[in-house]
């Protein structure tokens, strides 16, 4: 066991940041992509009938094939990682918020209509806070699955987490298998943990209440 | 609906003793069938239907071959009993199987016959006779860097490493093991700009767009001739010998000798009959050219007089 | 030779469905009958779900060998999650008021859970099987990385030998497939559901 750490220690730790920090850019990419997407389909249910299902569609395609067809685009530089993740960390967030704001009570649109309050203050104070559970749910499950997903990066020689797992598939070795697997388990548990306090901060005393 | 978990829960027992029948199946094959755990690579993928085709015109077997499977798992299958041979090299067999070191073989005996007596007593299974492949590690660039650089040794690259970037499948990163990138670049005292470890199916792509200049391929690999690769002689000998055989359980043909009693001598005449050239272009018909491997495999035994 | 991959495929994806089911229903309801055991058992797949695929098969490769088996076993803990989750959700969804009229008509535990709330929860549950086999025909490609066959491996053999038309043909049918059974998942849940409102 120490021979292990000596042996691969700080390259551990080096993985670990590296995919930590394909996570945090990608999911935090998607996530600005995704509400605004979502705020955008709220306004026009008709065309987000096209649009969820084909990026749902998308989820369907292999990672080797996704990440190995952007690789010969943009060559292997960090944004083909940051470019896969985002559009697979895209639509659980896409979805969830989409949900969240269309399931806002009609009753609270209208008093914040009767308020005076204009379209983009309704969205920002009443629409978005009410959905903000739904939100986060949504981000939740985007972290977890993008931290599986990153293992992808050491397809095309970007390091992470993945290194370890590959190189562990390939010569049989479960030690390093689970040097690259037991992290990144960690780190989806860390994170999801985290995003589930800010969501529980983001509830309403109602919401909170529905749950207690 | 309320039935609908009943017949949930009888489907699902029924799909159980269906899926422990079909491996039970497995173990019980009659011994007039041979099975192969296919390779990932061309070259296993060829030599597996050679066998195929060789052994069922001249005998009353049959050859059954199954899922493609890394090395490893084929040689877990093979040691299990699961599978009955399988094509590997003397290298492989040395340094994957057995976890050793081309330095523990004695002087005056080789390679080839150090491995067969260590792993025929220990895992039960031996290598045939030599198939007249050396499919060893080979250092290659591609031309735009070899001309730039007037290379032709791996000696070469000493000057020029902190130049180039090398990038090669995850297997050659391990720290484990003797022919890897941390024994070989120290044992040339190479020191590159930087260090790719990438999937091994888009390496040549890698190459393909410059974001690898040197990398390590196979000697036999049809695709280094598909993406313009030249081989860099290691000319201090750091790679082992990576010789082409068939492993077979040592039972084999004590098991099959009512049906096939000359499966041996059926087996061994595939025994020299190819070489790196012949094998390179046998890959490039399958990986560029996209023939069956069972074609490639019956055009080179046809006309190797092999089969009529 | 294609049609028998996609079968191939196919069947890799019954068995982890049916292995998830006979595991992922009983530790539901396991978990709605329990209080205490409901946050172990939750948790815990949940975690499953936190191991990047790659690595789950390659352990349990490691372990037990390579091939189908492994696959299926490594698949079905891989969606366990959506049928865990969906059948205490539906459960604990069923109205207390037919849940005391269920008691009040003095059935057994047993009659009440499969003769009232399991069919209640049924639309909710069919939900989490319909994500379980979708997520599954998507994760069943690394099946190839440890000798299990199935679309991975044609996809695979493609890029390897940099062949569009194979990473093509394998990508387009495995996104075909999942479409096509999310569809008609769908429209069965879509009834369902519609049947439970009535």
């Amino acid at each position: 066991m120490t021979d292990f750490f000596q042996m691969y220690g700080w390259k551990l730790a080096e993985a670990v940041l590296v995919h930590l920090y394909y996570v945090v850019i990608s999911v935090a990419l998607a996530f600005i992509i995704a509400v605004l997407m979502a705020v955008v389909l709220s306004r026009l249910p008709r065309l987000s009938r096209v649009i969820l299902p084909a990026v749902s569609v998308s989820q369907t395609i292999p990672g080797i094939v996704f990440i190995g067809v952007l690789f010969i685009f943009l060559g292997m530089v960090p944004l083909t990682v940051f470019t896969a993740l985002t559009i697979y960390a895209i639509f659980p967030i896409l979805k969830n918020t989409y949900v969240g704001i269309m399931e806002v009570e009609p009753q609270y649109k209208e008093a914040a209509l009767g308020c005076g309050m204009s379209a983009r203050q309704t969205l920002c104070m009443v629409e978005l806070p009410l959905a903000a559970p739904a939100i986060f749910t949504g981000l939740k499950m985007s972290c977890v699955y993008t931290v599986s997903w990153a293992v992808l990066a050491s397809m095309i020689g970007l390091g992470g987490l993945g290194e370890f797992i590959y190189i562990g598939v390939s010569t049989n070795n479960n030690a390093l298998i689970l040097a690259g697997a037991i992290p990144a388990a960690v780190m989806a548990v860390i994170l999801s943990y985290c995003i589930e306090r800010l969501k529980i901060r983001s509830l309403t005393w109602q919401q909170r209440r529905e749950i207690q | 609906m309320r039935y609908f978990f009943t017949s949930v829960l009888c489907a699902a027992i029924v799909g159980c003793a269906g899926l422990c029948l079909g491996f039970g199946g497995c173990s019980k094959q009659e011994k007039t069938t041979i099975i192969i755990q296919d390779g990932q690579f061309s070259e296993m993928r060829i030599i597996h239907h050679a066998v195929k085709l060789l052994v069922e015109s001249n005998t009353r077997l049959t050859v059954d071959i199954r899922d493609e499977m890394s090395p490893v798992n084929s040689f877990n299958q093979l040691v299990k009993g699961e599978s009955y041979l399988m094509n590997s090299y003397d290298g492989t067999v040395l340094a994957t199987f057995l976890k050793l070191d081309p330095i523990d073989v004695p002087a005056g005996s080789t390679l080839y016959e150090f491995v067969n007596k260590i792993v025929s007593a220990k895992h039960k299974v031996r290598l045939l006779d030599k198939l007249g492949i050396n499919n060893t590690y080979a250092i290659a660039a591609p031309a735009a860097v070899v001309d730039k650089y007037g290379l032709k040794t791996v000696s070469d690259l000493v000057p020029v490493a902190k130049e180039l970037v090398f990038g090669a499948e995850h297997e050659f990163f391990s720290l484990e093991g003797s022919a890897r990138f941390k024994p070989f670049s120290s044992f040339y005292g190479l020191t590159f700009k930087d260090t790719k470890p990438i999937d091994i199916g888009l390496k040549y792509y890698a190459i393909e767009t410059g974001n690898v200049e040197v990398t390590v391929t196979y000697a036999t690999d049809g695709m280094n001739r598909k993406a313009g690769l030249f081989i860099l002689q290691d000319d201090r000998g750091f790679f082992p010998e990576y010789n082409g055989a068939l492993l077979v359980r040592n039972a084999l043909f004590e098991e099959v000798k009512e049906t096939a009693p000359n499966l041996e001598s059926v087996l061994n005449r595939l025994g020299g009959v190819f070489t790196d050239a012949i094998m390179s272009d046998l890959t490039y018909a399958v990986d560029v050219d996209e023939l069956e491997p069972a074609a490639v495999a019956e055009a080179f035994l046809v006309e190797k007089g092999l089969l009529h | 030779m294609n049609l028998s991959l996609v079968l191939e495929h196919l069947v890799l994806v019954l068995f982890t469905i049916l292995f998830t089911l006979l595991f992922g229903l009983p530790l539901g309801i396991y978990a709605y009958f329990d209080r205490r055991a409901k946050k172990v058992v939750l948790w815990s797949v949940e975690i499953l779900q936190t191991i990047p695929a790659l690595a789950l098969l390659g352990v349990i490769m490691v372990v037990a060998g390579a091939g189908k088996a492994t696959v299926i076993c490594g698949l079905t803990l891989y969606s366990m999650l959506p049928v865990v989750h969906n059948t205490y959700l539906g459960l604990s969804e069923v109205s207390p008021a037919i849940k005391e009229v269920a008691i009040g008509m003095g059935m057994t535990r047993a009659y009440r859970l499969f003769h009232v709330e399991l069919p209640i929860a049924f639309p909710v549950i069919f939900t989490g099987i319909r994500i379980a086999t979708v997520t599954a025909i998507g994760a069943a490609v690394f099946a190839t990385f440890v000798g299990g066959g199935g679309l991975g491996s044609v996809i695979y053999r493609g890029i390897r030998t940099q062949n569009m038309t194979m990473i093509l043909g394998g990508t387009l049918s495995l996104m075909l497939m999942a479409v096509i059974i999310d569809c008609s998942m769908g429209f069965v849940e879509g009834r369902l559901h519609r049947h439970r409102r009535k």
